[in-house]
């Protein structure tokens, strides 16, 4: 599905990323934590192209799409892999709805009326269709959230990528997103999901990825992760978030 | 300074062209300053850097140099440019669009990078072309923005368009000086002409925050 080979990232004189590699298979849910700063964003966003590797190449499907590649296959790639955000980003302009089948009817070019078909049946999935003439800034912050997961799922992407989708809601919001993502998973949808909750890790996860100064350092299932990683490091950090 | 106002009875007529011909040239600077500000500002984003330093140059020049200059500028070579004879009131619109473009570049520039990049990153990764990001997404925000700015250069324009009355377009200000000419007065036609564009602003001024009102109480964003 998706393959980084020997992707090296810098910014300037900071290397961010050190020679990563790294393949997710089609169905595969896999978790990547790690500190602050090392470099976990930057690895997701070489996987959509929203970010050039400085060195190396991504490649989806057997394809290379990273480096120089006609701006129509990077377009291509970024419709096949959809992307969740810490902050949500819905576009603030447009109705709940719009939001959802703005990028369906302008990219996969499907009429208004299938667009809102498939939006609203999303929208039934989450329980939010009476939300669908509201605009973004009226909802909660999990609520955003779930209609960013539909908006991504209404392109019909291959992969989905998280990145710290929990991070910036209310502790009373975090779990109606986690059993959204959930859901997904067990559909067999393909992830990739930055995030420090263990709860989902271990229940969807296939396999957890601990980055570190811009390494992979540590790759393992959930459970061996958790309870017996095999470096120091790994360790001291999930001891850490254990425990805040 | 506030008798022999009697002149207004013969002259008035000449005002109220003048304040007609002061509008439309605001007016139709403006929409064309719009268009070419957002080229402006959209070269000035290019990645291609030759594309980026013209635009840059551009503005500089616009901005670092007296308008009046540049009135004469145009007047005297955009005749040799086109080979065609231009009309004067031509002549000031172009003056006064190339004159405001450089500064609506500047004020959609800003209104773009106000913007949160996550924005156009949610639009890329929904697999939206870059035009469309730009369209769809991006300017429709920085407009909406900007908007108290761009309503502060439209009344720039009614106020900078007396400069071009130097060519003889036959707007507010030239009016006054019609009219001082031909009646040998000094100070009165200049304050009637100033009281008009006091006028003209001030109705603008309200026309624009009402319509700033209305997009914040239908406003979406928190
Ligand atoms: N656009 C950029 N320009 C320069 N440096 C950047 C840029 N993006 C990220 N970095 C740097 O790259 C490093 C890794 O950042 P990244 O956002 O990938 O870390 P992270 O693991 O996601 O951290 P966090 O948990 O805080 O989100 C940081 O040192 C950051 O300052
Ligand atoms: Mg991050």
């Amino acid at each position: 599905m998706i393959e980084l080979h020997n992707v090296k990232k810098s910014y300037g004189d900071n290397t961010v990323l050190k020679n990563i590699n790294l393949k997710v298979n089609d169905g595969e849910v896999v978790v990547i934590i790690g500190p602050s700063g090392s470099g976990k964003s930057t690895l997701l966003r070489q996987m959509n192209l929203l970010e050039q590797p400085t060195s190396g190449d991504v490649r989806v499907d057997g394809q290379i799409v990273s480096g120089k590649v006609k701006p129509e296959i990077v377009r291509k790639t970024h419709e096949k892999i959809g992307m969740v955000f810490q902050k949500f980003n819905l576009f603030p302009h447009y109705t709940v709805l719009e939001n959802i089948t703005h990028a369906p009817k302008k990219v996969r070019h499907l009429d208004k009326e299938d667009a809102e078909k498939l939006a609203l049946h999303l929208l039934g999935q989450i329980g939010l269709i009476d939300k669908k003439d509201s605009y973004p800034a009226s909802l909660s912050g999990g609520q955003q959230q779930r209609i960013a997961i539909i908006r991504a799922l209404a392109m019909q992407p291959e992969v989905l990528l998280f990145d710290e989708p929990t991070s910036a809601l209310d502790p009373e919001m975090v779990e109606e997103v986690l059993k959204v993502m959930k859901d997904l998973a067990k559909s067999g949808m393909t992830m990739v999901v930055v995030t420090h909750e263990m709860g989902f890790a271990k229940q969807v996860g296939d396999r957890v990825l601990f980055v570190d100064d811009g390494q992979i350092l540590e790759e393992d299932t959930p459970e061996e992760i958790f309870s017996h990683a095999k470096e120091a490091r790994t360790r001291s950090f999930i001891s850490k978030i254990l425990y805040t | 300074m506030f008798e022999n106002y009697s002149f207004l009875a013969r002259y008035w007529s000449l005002f109220v062209k003048g304040v007609e011909t002061t509008i439309e040239l605001a007016v139709i600077s403006i929409v064309f300053g719009l268009i070419l500000g957002i080229i402006l500002a959209l070269m000035k984003r290019a990645k291609n850097w030759v594309i980026a330093i013209l635009a840059k140059m551009y503005i500089g020049f616009i901005r670092d140099t007296p308008l009046l200059v540049q009135i004469y500028i145009v007047y005297i070579g955009l005749p040799i440019v086109t080979g065609m004879d231009i009309p004067d009131f031509m002549t000031g619109v172009v003056a006064l669009t190339f004159y405001s473009a450089a500064y609506i570049a500047e004020i959609i520039r800003s209104g773009i990078e106000s913007l949160p990049t996550g924005q156009s990153e949610a639009a890329l990764s929904l697999g939206m072309s870059k035009r469309k990001v730009m369209t769809d997404i991006i300017l429709p925000q920085a407009f909406k923005n900007i908007l108290p700015a761009l309503g502060n250069q439209f009344i720039g324009n009614v106020k900078d368009s007396s400069l071009v009355s130097v060519l003889g377009i036959a707007d507010l200000m030239f009016a006054a000086q019609t009219v001082r000419g031909s009646t040998a007065l000094g100070l009165q036609p200049m304050i009637v002409a100033a009281l008009l564009y006091l006028v003209i602003t001030w109705l603008l001024n309200i026309i624009l925050s009402h319509i700033e009102r209305r997009l914040k109480s239908s406003d979406r964003v928190a």
